[in-house]
């Protein structure tokens, strides 16, 4: 029985992950759309097609309690997480025997070498206390290490294979493989003595049968077993310290510049946290400008998502990252929401600038911009740009429409903001 | 580079002996025709295109039986039919139906757009309205759609990719949209052509309106089209900007002066826009609106 819904579910992750389902849907109403003459290919708000994508990731109780700490706020796609949390109550780690597909490749990849199999003993138990790091961080704000999360590793592994694949966008896929990469030299280690999501399913179980058994102890007579270690309570305390502690002072030290974050994005001092890498909103983006960033925004920002807006840009008739954040570090915006957010300002370089500098009729940022925030100024004859950064979104249409040798406007990150809104043609 | 000089010295004179000559006459009677173009004034425009094309002619005239016959409506942007971004759907696909009429073997309409294609010719309502009408739309995306051309005439854009339909086809129709412009000012007919070219950022970095009419000596439209039908007067070419109704569509063999007319209608001088100037001066229409008979129809 075990081998087969095993089989059945790692399926069915597999299919979520690789969003089979949303990419049908999309290619289903694109193709209406196109036949029909109507806009908003991807403008709807409607729970389908992406939107799938978050239910794989969002199932864990270990993202969805840490994350709703640490934005203090329960998202719609909690409650993706209760049937877990349930099972992690009353069965312990049977969603981990049954379920996980994380663990069936591990499983699987440790049946490789049977001779290791109990080699795991001897390391110490780190999920326990990574848990409670994280919900330690999660409490000021800053879940380090959520992205820990098996479930989380393995849609970010299937999420990354679409075009265009450079080495920065398979990046994201390296967690699982490293899971895989230590269950084969150490089979089991990662589910019993790492995995934060397993513990955390072991000490709900835990937990709820301490609460049982001493509700039965004022009753009758003590049973043997289920005796709680010494010092295991003070071990989770420091480690819950532990968290708090660093992330109360990485909130506070690191974030000194800002890459732009998709739309929608939670404050940057607990976005690099907050964010699973789930590879969710990398997929989504019909653009493909959203990549794993590695280097802009610091250690603690490795493979978060960042903008770049060359060649294409952030358009405005598409809000679909916003849809599949399953930490709900990027927020649900609607089309008007999210086209009345700043994720950024553009620049202008004069010196590189074809219309300061050498006094072509260029205006194409001009010719571009969705939201007019260009300013046509008069340098003697020649009509030359400015930005209004109080229109500005930071689009970057602009600058992928730039026909400079080198980029004259640039997006420039900085934290986001809410503007006045903005008519757009065609809407 | 002198013998250039020259031959612009002589032109010069030639233009300006010429206005002069006309000067002294007051009338509406133009004087010496170098080129008629046809405005029609009504609401229908599938009843319009009918009057107009009739006047010049007939489709017959341009079209040929079992002809590939190409069109060029301007489909740029992501925009609503009455906000006038882009052409009209109605009248894409009545030309379409009337050239399968005439008898074209097939009606090709290739477009490169600015905003994202799938939206711009969604929201546009032109693809749904040619693929109706049974002509075959799509987006020059793909370095196949192209073919590197040389432009013996040019002073600027000696070299240019153009796309193959435009180049290797029976009749080149051109169905502009009138609206403003923020660097040029307007886009008319001759600047419609920036949707056929691969690497437009080149006509940007290099005199934008030189580039417009040096293009014009590669590429001659058997017939130009120009949809003035609700014309938008700022914040061009994306919109979406303030609203006129001239109701008007114009028609004309000849690009310069169907440009030089619809100028008027945004009530600005021909010769203030770059690229009409530079065309008349290459001698590549009439942009003299002096010299233009313009026959007013109702309809």
């Amino acid at each position: 029985m075990r081998p087969a819904i095993r089989v059945f579910f790692f399926t069915v992750a597999v299919i979520f992950a690789l969003q089979v389902i949303p990419v049908l849907v999309e290619q289903k109403r694109e193709k209406e759309s196109l036949e029909h003459g109507s806009a908003g290919v991807v403008s709807s708000m409607a729970i389908t097609g992406r939107t799938l994508a978050l239910v794989l990731p969002a199932l864990s109780p270990f993202s969805a309690i840490s994350s709703a700490v640490a934005r203090q706020s329960f998202g719609w796609f909690f409650l993706l997480a209760l049937p877990v949390l349930v099972m992690g109550i009353f069965k312990g780690r049977w969603f981990c025997f049954h379920l996980c597909p994380t663990g069936f490749m591990a499983e699987l990849v440790g049946k490789l070498r049977p001779g290791s199999k109990s080699k795991f003993v001897a390391l110490p138990r780190l999920g326990n206390a990574l848990a409670f790091f994280v919900l330690g961080g999660a409490i000021l704000g800053y879940p380090l290490f959520m992205w820990l999360d098996p479930l989380c590793m393995f849609n970010g592994f299937f999420s990354v294979w679409h075009t265009p694949a450079t080495l920065v966008t398979l990046l994201p896929a390296l967690g699982l493989l490293l899971v895989i990469a230590l269950s084969f030299l150490r089979p089991n280690a990662w589910c019993y003595r790492l995995c934060p999501l397993g513990f955390s399913q072991e000490l709900l179980g835990k937990t709820w049968r301490h609460i049982h058994s001493r509700k039965e102890q004022a009753t009758t007579t003590v049973k043997s077993g289920h005796k709680p270690d010494a010092g295991f309570g003070r071990r989770l305390f420091m480690a819950l310290l532990a968290g708090g502690i660093t992330g109360f002072a990485a909130r506070r030290i690191f974030y000194k510049h800002y890459p732009i974050r998709p739309p929608g994005a939670i404050a940057e001092d607990r976005f690099t946290a907050l964010c699973a890498r789930c590879g969710n909103c990398v997929r989504a983006c019909p653009k493909k400008i959203i990549l794993p960033d590695v280097g802009e925004s610091g250690l603690a920002g490795l493979l978060t998502p960042v903008l770049k807006m060359d060649p294409d840009y952030c358009v405005e008739w598409c809000h679909e990252c916003t849809k599949v954040c399953p930490t709900g570090a990027i927020a649900r915006l609607s089309l008007a929401d999210k086209n009345n957010i700043a994720i950024g300002t553009a620049l202008v370089t004069k010196q590189l600038c074809l219309a300061w500098e050498k006094g072509q009729a260029c205006m194409v940022c001009d010719e571009y911009c969705p939201y007019h925030s260009i300013k046509t100024v008069k340098n003697g004859e020649v009509l030359c740009p400015e930005v209004d950064p109080e229109i500005c979104r930071g689009c970057g249409f602009c600058q992928a429409g730039c026909p400079a040798e080198i980029k004259a406007i640039v997006v420039h990150g900085k934290p986001q903001r809410k503007l006045a809104h903005v008519k757009l043609q065609g809407a | 580079m002198k013998s250039m000089n020259r031959r612009q010295f002589l032109k010069t004179t030639a233009t300006a002996t010429a206005v002069v000559s006309v000067l002294p006459q007051i009338s509406h009677a133009v004087d010496a025709v170098k080129s008629t173009i046809y405005v029609v004034n009504g609401k229908d425009v599938s009843k319009m295109l009918a009057a107009g094309m009739a006047k010049m002619g007939g489709w017959e005239k341009f079209v040929k039986k079992g002809q590939k016959v190409t069109l060029k409506p301007n489909v740029a942007w992501i925009s609503k039919p009455e906000q006038g971004a882009d052409t009209d759907p109605v009248l894409v696909s009545e030309c379409i139906k009337a050239c399968k009429a005439a008898g074209a073997s097939e009606v090709v309409i290739p477009e490169k757009t600015c905003n994202d294609w799938k939206q711009s010719f969604a929201s546009s309502g032109v693809l749904d309205a040619a693929t109706r009408a049974g002509g075959r739309m799509y987006a020059l995306t793909e370095d196949k759609h192209f073919r590197q051309m040389d432009i013996p005439n040019a002073k600027v854009l000696k070299q240019a990719d153009v796309a193959v339909d435009v180049l290797d086809t029976g009749c080149l129709v051109n169905i502009p949209v009138a609206k403003s412009h923020s660097v040029a000012t307007l886009t008319l007919g001759m600047k419609n052509w920036m949707g056929v070219v691969k690497d437009r950022q080149f006509w940007h970095r290099n005199q934008l309106h030189q580039c417009v009419a040096d293009f014009c000596t590669l590429v001659k439209p058997a017939l130009t089209i120009l949809d003035a039908t609700r014309i938008m007067l700022t914040k061009g070419p994306r919109g979406p900007g303030d609203m006129a109704y001239p109701n008007q569509i114009v028609f004309g063999t000849d690009p310069v002066a169907v440009d030089a007319y619809a100028a008027t209608l945004f009530k600005k001088e021909p010769f203030s826009i770059g690229y009409i100037k530079i065309a008349h001066d290459m001698g590549l229409g009439c942009g003299d609106l002096k010299q233009v008979e313009v026959v007013n129809i109702q309809v």
